[in-house]
């Protein structure tokens, strides 16, 4: 990247650059949605965008808490919205999870309780993902007032 | 809002856009975009604006409530 560029520049362009990764984003969760639930794709074949997905994720947030800024409309997350969002996240997933392996199954094996398994799994990661993180960008923030006290 | 204070200090300093977009360090656009009031500078800029037009920032930059 050009280090020329002046600040208005350089706001524009990360403008731009967070608009991209948004798109890139979604574009790749899309793909990845579709190929495994309507194109009966093995994840081995979606391994690439999985893997772009993860790190893009990861990176972003791993800096936003590192800088403490982990919040949802300018509020922290309480308990209540941790678990809130695990259950909504992981029921979205399960039903993916169920159309996945709904197609793959044989007709005598019952799915649903690897579709509750999957569930309460990924809710729990869910939930202590959310909450390790909001605690560590609590953290971060306190650090940064302290750094900045007069 | 057009920063028109901005537009005439340059002038009576006989400045062109592009000139005190070189003396500043910044594009002919990022000026053109202050003076037609679509780009709010940073404060660094602002004082970096200030020094080289012998402006103040009160000059420059302050809105009065009547105007």
């Amino acid at each position: 990247m050009n280090n020329n560029f002046d600040e208005r520049q350089c706001q524009e362009v990360n403008s731009i650059a967070k608009k991209a990764f948004y798109v890139m984003f979604v574009i790749s969760v899309l793909s990845i949605i579709v190929q495994l639930v309507f194109l009966n794709a093995e994840l081995m074949y979606v391994m690439g965008e999985t893997l772009t997905l993860l790190c893009g994720g990861i990176v972003y947030l791993i800096c936003s808490i590192k800088k403490g800024i982990f919040s949802f409309k300018g509020k922290s997350l309480t308990l209540f919205d941790n678990v809130l969002g695990s259950v909504v996240c992981s029921g979205f997933f399960s039903v993916l999870y169920g159309m996945i392996i709904s197609r793959k199954a044989s007709e005598d094996i019952s799915i649903n309780r690897y579709i509750g398994g999957f569930f309460v799994g990924i809710s729990i990661v869910c939930f202590l993902v959310l909450f390790i993180m909001g605690k560590y960008a609590e953290h971060s923030q306190n650090i940064n007032e302290q750094k900045y006290d007069d | 809002m057009k920063n028109l204070k901005m537009k005439m200090a340059r002038m009576e300093k006989d400045l062109s856009q592009i000139e005190l977009a070189k003396r500043i360090g910044v594009t002919r656009q990022t000026i053109g975009m202050i003076e037609a009031g679509d780009y709010n500078p940073s404060l660094n800029l602002c004082v970096s604006i200030c020094r080289e037009l012998g402006k103040t920032l009160n000059d420059l930059f302050w809105e009065d409530d009547k105007s």
